[in-house]
């Protein structure tokens, strides 16, 4: 926490004007909001064709969020604990992976049904809609239940 | 008795391995060799597991109903959109366009989720691509830019860059630098020499500190966008000693804030690097055609994306004619061809699919074909059918047969063309 306050302090003179940063560093502080990476991974390539977009192989591979483990223990989450991720367009559960490949406040998935579930649809124009640094929350979900992949789609379209 | 097929094209990441040997026992791919392990689950998994069955609301039903069906749905609609597109053949989409024509569909493929931001940037400021067979046998300075070829380019590195040996650098690896641009550490980061950690959504800062210090500019902040100055005239003074430097991005710089304009201030470093050093930047394409959808869709109606033909002409509007876009909004019936939208889509798009007729033509039932109405398994090009496919650099390789499919299961061209021939009939 003291270390928290004291980068707040040097954080605090680069974003004077800049509200949206001055509102994430803030979230980060209070260990409520997360950037949500999503991207590629070798075994969801190799599960998707192995056994399909359909299999629970496929379904573990995309439901992993890759978190640091100092921002686990701040939520009070074991590495392999199931937790649900939240974004303005929707939730899921997912299963937590300790990771120190990501930064403090980002996590990181597969994409597929668990980050579209989380994505809005709006383009800026361009037909892409915002894939990266989406913010999320990640709250404690401890002996809830992994959807399959069909589960995800009917929550997505109902 | 094995058969052995050798120099087989892979049809599956924008790396389009031209090396790969199959090995083929009575009719069935027993081994690839030189694959990564994407490739060699695609091989050896072609066949799938027994469900490329036709299906119109969830039953079974000939292949001839089908395809009339399908054409009822793209007839009836007064708003259809065609996408996908990026994993099958440069002959398929030819059709896919001249149904879309007949139709006055919209028509889009992946790098609308992918690339085009790459593509849109690159109408602004051009495109200094050079071919990989130039890298491997030239690059003596590797940049790597919010892309992760570990993971989704698996032999990137071994085939065309970081590892690999060619004629000016001929000791591979030990000839090179590599440098990685990212937000965070990844299993190919690990490869860097130099590893620059950028803070999300601040790339477009970066390119810009690096070209001011490429101008020989001095900058007045010790850090910029989370990277140390020190790093980026590192990374300058390592360029300026090179021989040939290639950069590869990806969708680090396409999905992240900013989109093309990402995209274009790092093409647009190109003119001052190469006042020091010859420079070259590449896209990492994904989808092993999606290089090929664009140029087909650009050769045919003058744009690589988001294109309409309602009004019987071929018009382009991003964000209007795209298909996130528009399947979010008023599309009213979709025709979706080697594609997964209902995975990868967002929600409020992945909705209205659910809730419009939907068709679906894909070698193998994904999530898509959970809501489609119309399910017509076809035949994967690369291994069951042959085509033409773009790699990354725009290269055409030609992506030959190598086993029979399924009995019954046809192209998608077969299956395009039949489309036509229905909705010809339907249209009068």
């Amino acid at each position: 926490m003291l270390y928290r306050l004291l980068s707040f302090g040097s954080d605090f003179r680069e974003i004077k004007l800049d509200c949206e940063r001055m509102f994430k560093v803030i979230s980060k502080m209070a260990g409520k909001e997360f950037y949500l990476i999503s991207g590629r991974d070798i075994k969801q390539g190799s599960s998707m064709e192995k056994f399909g977009k359909l299999s629970p192989e496929y379904a573990e591979v995309v439901s992993k969020l890759e978190i640091h483990p100092d921002d686990l223990s701040a939520i009070g989450v074991s590495d392999g604990e199931t937790i649900k991720i939240s974004s303005a367009e929707g939730s899921v559960i997912g299963v937590a992976k300790s990771s120190t490949n990501v930064e403090p406040g980002m996590v990181f998935i597969a994409y597929g049904p668990w980050s579209s579930i989380l994505s809005a649809s709006y383009t800026h124009g361009t037909g892409m809609p915002d894939y990266k640094s989406v913010k999320v929350t990640v709250e404690k979900a401890a002996g809830e239940k992994v959807p399959t992949v069909e589960e995800v789609v009917k929550m997505m379209i109902k | 008795m094995v058969e052995v097929h050798t120099d087989v094209v892979c049809t599956f990441c924008g790396c389009l391995c031209d090396d790969i040997e199959i090995h083929v026992e009575d009719g069935k791919i027993v081994k690839a060799v030189n694959s990564c392990a994407i490739s060699r689950a695609k091989f050896l998994g072609h066949e799938g597991n027994g469900h490329r069955k036709v299906k119109v609301s969830g039953s079974e039903v000939s292949v001839d109903d089908a395809i009339k069906k399908a054409a009822e749905i793209l007839v009836n609609a007064e708003n259809p959109v065609i996408y996908g597109l990026a994993s099958t053949s440069n002959e398929a989409i030819r059709k896919s366009m001249e149904l879309a024509e007949m139709v006055g569909a919209k028509i889009d493929n992946t790098s609308s989720v992918c690339h085009a931001p790459t593509l849109l940037a690159m109408q602004f400021v051009g495109d200094p691509k050079c071919t990989l067979g130039h890298v491997r046998n030239c690059a003596d300075v590797l940049i790597f830019w919010g892309c992760n070829p570990t993971q989704a380019h698996p032999r990137h590195f071994d085939r065309y860059s970081a590892n690999a040996s060619g004629y000016f650098v001929p000791k591979g690896k030990d000839d090179k630098k590599v440098v990685f641009i990212d937000v965070r550490e990844t299993r190919s980061t690990k490869k860097a020499d130099l590893f620059i950690k950028v803070e999300p959504d601040r790339d477009v800062e970066l390119a810009g500190a690096l070209k001011a210090l490429l101008k020989g500019k001095k900058l007045s902040k010790d850090t910029v966008a989370g990277v140390k100055v020190v790093d980026l005239e590192k990374l300058v003074e390592i360029c300026k000693k090179a021989r040939f430097v290639v950069t590869f991005f990806g969708l680090g710089l396409t999905q992240s804030r900013g989109k093309y304009l990402n995209i274009q201030a790092a093409i647009g470093l190109a003119r001052e690097f190469n006042k020091h050093t010859k420079f070259h930047i590449i896209p990492m394409r994904g989808h092993y055609n999606v290089t090929g959808a664009n140029a087909v869709m650009t050769w045919i109606s003058g744009f690589g994306y988001g294109v309409d033909y309602s009004r019987g002409y071929p018009r382009y509007s991003p964000g209007e004619f795209s298909a996130v876009d528009a399947l979010s909004d008023y599309a009213d019936a979709a025709l979706i061809i080697a594609s997964d939208p209902v995975s990868n889509f967002p929600k409020k798009a992945v909705k209205r699919m659910a809730e419009m007729p939907l068709v679906l033509m894909d070698p193998h039932p994904n999530c898509t074909s959970l809501v489609s109405d119309v399910y017509i398994p076809v035949l994967t090009v690369g291994i069951e059918t042959e085509g033409t496919a773009y790699r990354m650099d725009g290269v055409p390789l030609y992506a030959r047969k190598v086993v029979d499919g399924p009995a019954g299961v046809l192209s998608d061209e077969e299956v395009l063309d039949r489309i036509m021939e229905e909705v010809k009939k339907l249209q009068g």
